[in-house]
């Protein structure tokens, strides 16, 4: 049986990324993700999203001190997608494997990490949410039609 | 009636002017002449002769004070020391029935170096009346001009003295009274109401006779009094209301006209503003479909990117589920502690080897820990969401989208809108001004609203205070009866009274005939001259004889008539007001087609030529007016064709008659 670990107090983000990435969008609220549209889980989401879509998942360099979001705080779809991203990654013929939430909460940072990396791509652009909106749209339209083989 | 002659001595242009108006199947003299030969100034001399007024002078003439004397007159007497003296004299002969009517005016002009002082004091005016048998009787001053008055009457010389410059203005001053006054006139209507008049004070007189010699009368004599005043005074009230009425109408054409294509400033300031507002409100609502549409874009991408792995998880969670190996509420970790203590842990009580047998078999059985169990159901509703949307992803990407767009297109055409109307704004001429105007057009509007309420409000009172007059002269003729009053005196009451009450009748379906017949009349003869059928449907006469166009859906027309339309529409009401009164003055127009071209003019010939079978017709032109479409018309029916020249000196006209 897989050892049970504690539930940690906060998920982290690398110091760079919080500087880098995570302040630019607090200013120009990119995809309303700043702190004043949305909490901060909204953003954690996202760029976990973009790791496990673009499969990135670097270590931290350097994890930023004191944490990026108090895990009490968490959406229940945070939650959900950290252990299941968890889950999915040791196999989900090991469901007590999810009783390490350490294990959980250091591999959703590192798919944070790296849609932290990617964001950091897109601001060094022209990071237009519209533009990346319909972008989005486009893929995802194109991604139901694979998966369900209708017309989106 | 008709003018025979004119003689015109010393007279402005005219040293010495005899015309004859010679009479023929039609009564047509037409009078050419260039600009300067006196065309206007003959007109005067009528004006003046009759009336001793010379209303359509040039502004050349009254600016610098022009002396009426003729100049060439002026330089005779400076070259002679002994004439110091002249005299302006004008005589103007009418032929009325078998009669001939000479109207003479004479005014001597003192000329000292320097000076010329008109001695208006000596002026003589002159009428005689020459029978056909030869016997005279001559009038002078104001005797004289109560006998032209009778004939040619000054309050209305200017319905057949016309100057055609002016006809456009014709319905635009302030001239409805005059004109009520001039059909009440020509028509005989003035003669009803004096009749009326009089024989109501005859009825006074009796009845002021009769309080004297029958006793108890004065309080029935008051109370028809008292209602005669209340009728007065409502009637009087009503007319001022229709006048205020009428007034606000004419001035709101007006200002019609003059904006014409210019659009209401305050009104687009207003919608502008308005606009502006709705804008705002679009943008909001465009920023809030906006956002939606990208929270909608960012939420789904988080759920794609984790679809298949939130579906692989919910299709374990179901398999574990439906193996039963997710356990109930129990710890497995106190299955295993009660198995090494051999009690129960909830219980103390120690357990048998059936007991720790069933709770080996519970721990085979649930595979999973109860925290983990726990995880897999908290995770299991948060999945299924996850999944749903993907699933749905088209549907509520349609219904945004829709949304969306929907939102941009209303911010657009509210955009467009906006900018229109400021375009408008910003293009329109003198923004204050045609502020004032409209801002005069929407007062001119309340002020016209608030005097039909009070017609409407008068009448009434009128109307109320009618029938206590009608009761009051009934009681009254009661009463006479009652105390005994002479049969003869009484009857003489009572038909006076039925006489007032009889002539009021006939006055009021006189004017009301008088102004249906012009309506009619004053339309066909509209119709003859120029009439716009795509626009114009029919001609309407109101109670101050205010003329409107109307088209097919009842709304006026009139601001689309061009300044010769409404001169030809001036004309046209005014032969309607000869022919429908039987007034038959002679006409004198000046410049008749002053505004008109094409087949204005054209239309104008065929109708005057009609007109001048049963009426004079002096009309004058210049050689460019009198174009060949007139001349085919006119030629052949003229009675008198007369060409007016100036001198080589440009001081004196004479006259060459073609048809002389």
């Amino acid at each position: 049986m897989t050892e049970a670990s504690k539930v940690p107090t906060t998920i982290n983000i690398d110091k760079r990324m919080q500087d880098d990435v995570v302040g630019p969008i607090d200013e120009c609220d990119y995809m309303l993700l700043s702190k004043s549209t949305v909490p901060h889980g909204e953003l954690y989401l996202y760029a976990m999203a973009l790791g496990w879509d673009k499969g990135m998942n670097p270590e931290m360099d350097k994890p930023s001190s004191g944490g990026f979001i108090r895990s009490e705080s968490f959406s229940p779809k945070l939650t959900t997608l950290i252990n299941t991203i968890h889950y999915a990654v040791v196999g989900f013929e090991s469901p007590d494997s999810l009783r390490d939430h350490k294990a959980a909460f250091k591999l959703a940072e590192q798919y944070a990490n790296g849609g932290f990396h990617l964001l950091e791509g897109e601001l060094s652009g022209k990071a237009d949410t519209e533009v990346t909106a319909n972008d989005l749209i486009a893929e995802m339209t194109e991604k139901w039609q694979s998966w369900f083989g209708e017309k989106a | 009636m008709r003018f025979s002659s004119i003689a015109i001595r010393n007279y402005r242009q005219y040293r010495n002017l005899d015309l004859r108006f010679k009479k023929g199947d039609h009564d047509l003299q037409i009078i050419i002449g260039d600009n300067g030969t006196g065309k206007t100034n003959l007109l005067n001399a009528f004006t003046w002769c009759l009336y001793g007024k010379e209303p359509h002078l040039g502004t050349e003439d009254k600016g610098k004070g022009e002396p009426r004397l003729n100049k060439d007159a002026i330089l005779e007497a400076d070259g002679d020391e002994n004439v110091r003296v002249k005299t302006i004299s004008v005589t103007v002969e009418i032929e009325d029935n078998d009669d001939v009517v000479r109207v003479q005016r004479e005014l001597p002009v003192r000329l000292s170096p320097g000076s010329i002082t008109e001695k208006k004091a000596e002026e003589v005016f002159r009428v005689t009346r020459i029978k056909s048998s030869g016997v005279s009787t001559a009038t002078v001053g104001e005797q004289a001009a109560a006998v032209l008055n009778r004939l040619l009457p000054e309050a209305i010389r200017e319905y057949f003295f016309f100057d055609g410059e002016q006809l456009s203005n014709y319905f635009s001053e302030t001239r409805s009274e005059a004109i009520r006054s001039a059909v009440d006139s020509i028509s005989q209507i003035d003669s009803i109401r004096e009749m009326r008049r009089k024989t109501d004070n005859t009825v006074k007189k009796l009845m002021q006779a009769l309080n004297k010699t029958t006793p108890n009368l004065e309080a029935y004599t008051k109370k028809i009094e008292d209602s005669e005043e209340k009728v007065r005074i409502y009637s009087e009230k009503m007319q001022e209301a229709e006048r205020t009425r009428d007034d606000a109408k004419r001035k709101i054409d007006e200002l019609d006209e003059k904006l014409r294509g210019i659009p209401d400033v305050e009104e687009k300031e207003r919608t502008r503003d308005e606009l502006k507002e709705r804008l705002a409100t679009k943008r909001e609502t465009l920023e809030e479909a906006q956002r939606q549409y990208f929270i909608f874009a960012r939420e789904l991408y988080v759920d794609f990117s984790f679809y298949e792995i939130a579906k692989s998880a919910l299709d374990a969670i179901a398999k574990m589920e439906k193996e039963k190996q997710l356990p109930p509420s129990i710890d497995n970790a106190y299955l295993q502690e009660m198995l090494v203590q051999h009690k129960c842990e909830v219980c103390n009580r120690p357990l048998n080897a059936d007991e720790e047998k069933h709770i080996r078999d519970l721990l085979e059985r649930f595979q999973v820990s109860s925290e983990t169990s726990n995880i897999l159901t908290g995770m299991r509703s948060e999945l299924r969401r996850l999944v749903d949307r993907v699933e749905r992803y088209p549907t509520e990407r349609d219904r945004l989208t829709k949304i969306l767009k929907g939102a941009e297109k209303a911010y657009q055409e509210t955009a467009k809108e906006l900018d229109d109307v400021e375009r408008c704004i910003s293009n329109c001429p003198d923004v204050p001004a045609v502020k004032v105007m409209f801002d005069q057009r929407e007062r001119l509007g309340e002020l016209k609203d608030q005097a039909i309420q009070a017609i409407g409000s008068h009448k009434r009172t009128r109307d109320l205070a009618v029938n206590v007059l009608e009761k009051a002269n009934r009681e009254y003729s009661r009463a006479l009866r009652e105390q005994g009053a002479l049969d003869d005196d009484r009857a003489a009451v009572e038909f006076g009274n039925r006489a007032v009450a009889i002539l009021d009748r006939v006055e009021k379906s006189s004017i009301a005939e008088t102004r249906k017949l012009m309506a009619e009349e004053t339309e066909s003869l509209f119709k003859g001259l120029v009439w716009k059928d795509n626009k114009c449907d029919h001609i309407e006469l109101g109670p101050s004889y205010q003329l409107s166009l109307h088209d097919k859906a009842g709304f006026s027309c009139a601001g689309t008539c061009s300044a010769a339309e409404r001169a030809l529409l001036a004309l046209s009401f005014t032969l309607a007001m000869h022919d429908v009164s039987g007034f038959q003055s002679p006409l004198f127009i000046d410049t008749p087609i002053a505004r008109a071209s094409g087949d204005n003019r054209a239309n104008f010939a065929e109708t005057l030529a009609e007109v001048s079978k049963g009426k004079q017709l002096i009309l004058t032109f210049t050689p460019d007016e009198y174009s060949e479409a007139i001349a085919s018309v006119f030629d052949p029916i003229a009675a008198s064709y007369l060409k007016l020249e100036l001198d080589e000196n440009e001081r004196v006209v004479s006259v060459k008659g073609a048809h002389q």
